[in-house]
């Protein structure tokens, strides 16, 4: 997996890897549903969100995205799974999430998550590609 | 991309795209923070404080509430790291504080206390945090324990099924329509009253009276009441719950009879916020606030630390969508409280009684003595609650005669308690816990409890009945994941924070 999750206090983190910086998005966007889910396998990779965003850097276009996802599932109802990167810079991204509509029914929800925070956020080049690190707050 | 995976794209539904219009952000580059890397030294004051020394980037020191016993908790995380950090915003007055409670939080420690000139001050949604005037309300009934121990398992059911928890969970029997979130966002607890959901004496027993002045609807943006509009009277998720209790100790009979508390009396906790609406605003300020930083020249040494002066153009524009949002917050739980009091008449013909009703997440402008003179500041509470002594002005009258009272949820299997402010909460800007805090970490204690069913085991150990929206938060919310309350209370009382009242010990709770 391209993400590990780690200790904080009150919420979960995530450490995230990747080639490049649109693998640590994608990475984040797995991590997201994994936490939500307990069980992303569940989650049908059925329908596209075109989605563009842009930001001050690489750190907080990654924070940007997690709001995307926050905002996605709980005012629109669509449970987002993997992100395909079309376009990315440190400034701004484009590309297509892609996961499902949220069915009670069939989606286990693990832990509901609120917000994702600035608090240590980081999307950077590595050693070896890049990392990204998120903090959820449940 | 395999044939199956092409083909597998194929078929996939397409969306319109989404483009988020927002100002291009700030970029932010961070000062070194004080403690970055190494140990925070700590210098005790007395039995209950410590001090955390300025250095580097700190405008003033910070100080710590805590004893032997809570200590060495306090050192498992970067929450120390923290109360320095906030004691690098411009304007602080007195020192950066942090209650025994304190833990690692974002920005803020969850716990901490910061004051502000308003002039020279800054103020900081990351002090008040996501989860906008989360705070907790104390019912009293006329019942007690020995009425509802046989059906405590129906009761619970009941009042899972009457106070929607968990993911996705709305109220739409309320039938609320742009017009009346923009009225309950305004007015807070008045709306509640004008439609038959509050009694007569519940606004004076909240704090504020239920409505902060200054809310302004028109700075919460759509998406944070696209995510609000159907959450108003529903309890959320992670460390939220509604609990039944019972009164097993009083400490303090005047105070304890002034609250309507008596041994052996059921009572109803209700621990919510502002919901997904409380965060959206926050979330959306943080970005104007990263830009209000670079702006001001404000240097930080946290991204979720940005702010801007309290008298500016966002700065105001920030404490008019915060007030809205607590408004919203005082709402939901009193909307929860009228659906708790149908149960509790229809079962058992019993009254609830509003004891107090406290915010945990605000920044509010206040008057405190500052070195003998009286000052107003812009007090931030991240994780802490107001408690104030007797014969404070704001205390309401059926209390002034013993204080504020204030309410100090533990974990679902031990105790909880009430306490009464006291005179030496002007030490702490009129402020003391919100809660045990945090041992655990939520991963820690799924390691070490996700193997059981917790629900089980407190019902078979403690009596405790527990239903949740979610076993994985259940799970993660386990008593051993926080703080002996009794020793968090410990250092408040033996501070002069506040003092003890009476100690309520669960029997039945439903978790989001």
């Amino acid at each position: 997996m391209p993400y590990t999750f780690f200790d904080h206090t009150g919420d979960f983190g995530a450490d995230l890897r990747g080639a490049d910086q649109g693998e640590v998005l994608s990475a984040a966007v797995q991590a997201f549903c994994d936490l939500l889910t307990g069980d992303p396998s569940q989650v049908r990779l059925e329908v596209e969100q075109p989605l563009e965003l842009e930001a001050g850097d690489a750190a907080e276009l990654l924070v940007a995205l997690g709001n995307e996802l926050i905002y996605g599932f709980e005012a629109e109802g669509f449970l987002a799974a993997d992100f395909e990167p079309e376009e990315v810079t440190p400034r701004s991204l484009r590309g297509l999430l892609v996961g499902e509509d949220y069915d009670p029914e069939r989606h286990p929800i693990a832990r509901p998550i609120k917000a994702v925070t600035h608090h240590q956020a980081a999307c950077e080049p590595a050693a070896a590609g890049w990392r990204g690190r998120l903090i959820f707050d449940l | 991309m395999s044939r199956k995976q092409r083909k597998r794209r194929e078929q996939r539904s397409k969306r319109a795209a989404k483009k988020a219009e927002r100002a291009p952000r700030a970029n932010v580059e961070l000062a070194p923070a004080p403690y970055a890397g190494r140990k925070v030294p700590l210098e005790r004051l007395d039995a209950t404080r410590y001090r955390v020394p300025q250095t580097g980037a700190m405008r003033t020191h910070g100080v710590v509430y805590a004893d032997e016993r809570i200590l060495p908790d306090l050192e498992e995380d970067r929450c120390l790291e923290q109360v320095a950090n906030v004691a690098t915003l411009p304007g602080i007055v007195g020192p950066s504080l942090a209650m025994p409670d304190i833990h690692w939080g974002y920005g803020f420690p969850i716990g901490g206390v910061a004051a502000f000139d308003p002039d020279e001050g800054v103020v900081s949604p990351g002090g008040v945090g996501y989860d906008i005037n989360c705070g907790v309300r104390l019912l009293a009934s006329d019942l007690s324990a020995p009425a509802i121990k046989g059906e405590l398992s129906e009761l619970t059911d009941a009042l899972f099924r009457a106070i929607p928890a968990g993911v996705g969970s709305a109220r739409r029997e309320l039938g609320l329509d742009p017009r009346g979130l923009e009225a309950i966002l305004r007015d807070g607890v008045g709306w509640a009253v004008a439609k038959g959901l509050a009694e007569a004496e519940d606004a004076e027993r909240i704090e504020e009276g239920g409505h902060l002045a200054g809310a302004d609807p028109a700075r919460v943006s759509e998406r944070a009441l696209a995510r609000g509009l159907n959450q108003v009277g529903t309890l959320g998720s992670g460390n939220h719950f509604a609990e039944v209790g019972v009164v097993d100790e009083v400490y303090d009979e005047a105070a304890a009879a002034a609250y309507g508390l008596r041994l052996g009396g059921v009572t109803l906790m209700i621990h919510s916020g502002s919901r997904g609406l409380g965060h959206q605003v926050c979330t959306d300020f943080l970005d104007t606030m990263l830009r209000a930083s670079e702006r001001f020249g404000i240097p930080l040494v946290d991204r979720q630390l940005c702010c801007a002066p309290v008298k500016s153009e966002p700065g105001q524009r920030y404490l008019e969508a915060m007030s809205a949002a607590a408004n919203f917050a005082f709402v939901n739980r009193q909307v929860m409280t009228h659906w708790a009091r149908r149960l509790f008449d229809t079962r058992y013909g019993a009254r609830l009684r509003t004891v107090y009703d406290v915010c945990h997440n605000i920044a509010k402008l206040e008057t405190h003595p500052v070195d003998g003179v009286e000052r107003e500041l812009l007090v931030h509470r991240k994780g802490a609650t107001r408690a104030l002594p007797a014969g404070h002005p704001l205390v309401p009258a059926a209390y002034r005669d013993v204080g504020q009272p204030v309410v100090i949820p533990g974990d679902m299997g031990r105790y909880s308690f009430v306490l009464r402010g006291a005179s030496h909460s002007q030490r702490s800007f009129g402020s003391a816990c919100h809660g045990a805090g945090r041992l655990l970490s939520r991963a820690a204690a799924k390691r070490r409890y996700g193997g059981e069913n917790v629900a089980r085991r407190l019902e078979r150990e403690r009596g405790v009945i527990v239903r949740g929206a979610s076993k994985a938060t259940v799970v993660e919310e386990v008593p051993e994941a926080y703080k002996d309350a009794a020793d968090v209370v410990g250092v408040v009382h033996d501070g002069g924070l506040a003092e003890r009242v009476a100690r309520i010990r669960p029997l039945a709770c439903v978790k989001g």
